[in-house]
Formats: structure tokens, sequence, C-alpha cells
């Protein structure tokens, strides 16, 4: 896990897709706990270990869609 | 002949509780088809208690590890250590496992198939699912959840009826990407949680043998 900030744009970007989410969702991210939206939103504006957590996740995945890697 | 599955089941979180309660699919499958059961749930999810039950019974065959973990850990109640690289992985040992925690697929994974386990399947990076709050007290009725977690009902039920490993791999992992699918189909709201779908279809793996069957 990276130690250098995250971008305003990165973040930006993720809280953006995050927030098309329903209020009612939580997520359960690996050893890292359960979510709402909002803890969600708020790790990745400290961008803390969690917030780097969902970021980089969410990067792989644009990411793959951008080099065609997702649909079949 | 007897054969036995062996499944733990933490209960210490939310997380824990969803996994415990989608078990119950699978478990349920597995006893139709033969299968008698050694469930270690909640407290009896140890490591102790683990390590007495694989080497004291020889028939079981398949070990289901439900909890928390790392790249060289599965993890029981409270998070503390099952099975982990360096210290017990030996007594997985002509085993079929299948981890369903984060990363264990990894080292942990890799290592017990070399020490001897037949196949190792699991995850090799962070397992993710998402649940509707609105559900908790009743997860078996959450059809956010099932979304995620039907593939390992998918995935263990398969194997229990007689198919390879890797028959079985393929079927819970295209039930990933049909839900994946599915949910993209409704709409770029869903982008979000399609993604995750994503991921642990991507993190989904087998170590060791495909083709074997139990």
């Amino acid at each position: 896990m990276t130690t250098q900030k995250t971008p305003t744009d990165i973040k930006e970007l993720v809280i953006a897709r995050l927030d098309t989410m329903p209020d009612n969702i939580k997520i359960a991210i690996g050893n890292f706990g359960s979510f709402s939206k909002e803890q969600l939103k708020d790790h990745i504006n400290k961008d803390d270990e969690i917030g780097k957590k969902i970021v980089e996740m969410q990067m792989s995945f644009i990411r793959a869609v951008a080099k065609g890697l997702v649909y079949k | 002949m007897v054969k036995h599955l062996l499944v733990t089941r933490p209960d210490h979180d939310m997380v824990m509780i969803y996994l415990a309660a989608w078990s119950k699919i699978a478990i349920d499958s597995a006893e139709e088809h033969g299968y008698t059961i050694i469930k270690l749930d909640g407290k009896n999810a140890t490591k102790e208690t683990f390590e007495s039950y694989v080497t004291k019974v020889p028939t079981i065959r398949f070990i289901v590890f439900n909890g928390h973990g790392d790249s060289s850990t599965v993890a029981g109640q409270d998070d503390k250590p099952i099975v982990k690289v360096g210290d017990n992985e030996h007594l997985l040992l002509t085993k079929v496992v299948y981890s369903i925690s984060c990363s264990s697929a990894n080292l942990l994974g890799k290592q017990s198939v070399e020490r001897g386990a037949r196949s190792y399947i699991g995850y090799d990076n962070d397992f993710t699912f998402a649940y509707d709050n609105n559900k908790m007290t009743t997860p078996l009725n959450d059809g956010l959840a099932k979304l995620f977690l039907d593939h390992s009902s998918i995935f263990i039920s398969t194997v229990v009826k007689g198919n390879t490993i890797g028959e079985a791999h393929e079927r819970a992992r295209r039930n990933l990407y049909e839900n994946f699918s599915k949910v993209i189909a409704e709409g770029l709201q869903n982008l979000t949680i399609a993604s995750w779908l994503w991921l642990d279809y991507q993190a989904f793996v087998v170590q060791g043998d495909k083709d074997i069957r139990l």
C-alpha cells in the first residue's frame, strides 16, 4: 500500500462513483470491516489505509475497463 | 466410505455472520451427498480445535474456511490464526481446501499445495461483498449479498456432487461474472457494486490439481 497522498482528482472520481450507491448498502472489504457509503467516502477523504485500499481497488477496475479486460 | 467436510464458521462480526449464514446452503448440499459435516462454529473456530479434528479424523477430505485472512493466514474466531504458513499448513496434506478469506490463495494456498494439499481454492486478493443494511438480521434473504456469496455455495455444491475442482471453480466463477453483467445491465448507478463483483471474479483462483474429484 502506497504511503503517497492520493491525488485529489482520483479521490473525487472514486467518491463520485460511490455516491451512486444507495444509502442502505454496506460494503465488507477484506479484513477492514464493513462500511456505509458515507464511511467509505470519509476514509477516502482522510486518505488513510482503508481509503487508499478503496481507491486502489476502484482504480484497478477502472483501468481494466479502459483496457477492455472487463467485458467479454 | 465415510467422508467428512470440515467447515469453520466464526461469528464475531457482521462479515462472519453473513459468511456463516450463507455457508448453510452448501453444508445442506454436502449432507445430501453423503458427507458428514464437522462444524467449527463461533468459539470452536480455533486453531486448537481445527488441529485436533484434522489430525484425528483422517476421512476429512474437504475443508472450508470462513474467516478473515491475508496471504499467509486463514483466521477463525476473533481473527485468531487457524492455519499459517510456516506453522501448520502441512496439516492440509491430501485435503481439498476452499478458503473464503482474503488473499490466502496467494502464499498459504501455494505453500499448502507444495506441502501436499491436493487443491487450495480461494482468493489471491481482498474478498469483498456488499449487503443490504436492512436485511442484516436475515442474511439469507439479502438479494444483494446473494450476488457475491452464491458462487461459494455453487463451488462447494458442485464439488460434493463429484465434479472436478476445475469444473466447480469454473461454474462458480461464471456465476460471479453473470451477476456482474446483470448488475451492470441494471444501470450505471450500480457500477460501483459491479466493480466489487468483478474484483472478486478476478481474485477467485485454484492452486494445485484442478482435475481431481472428491
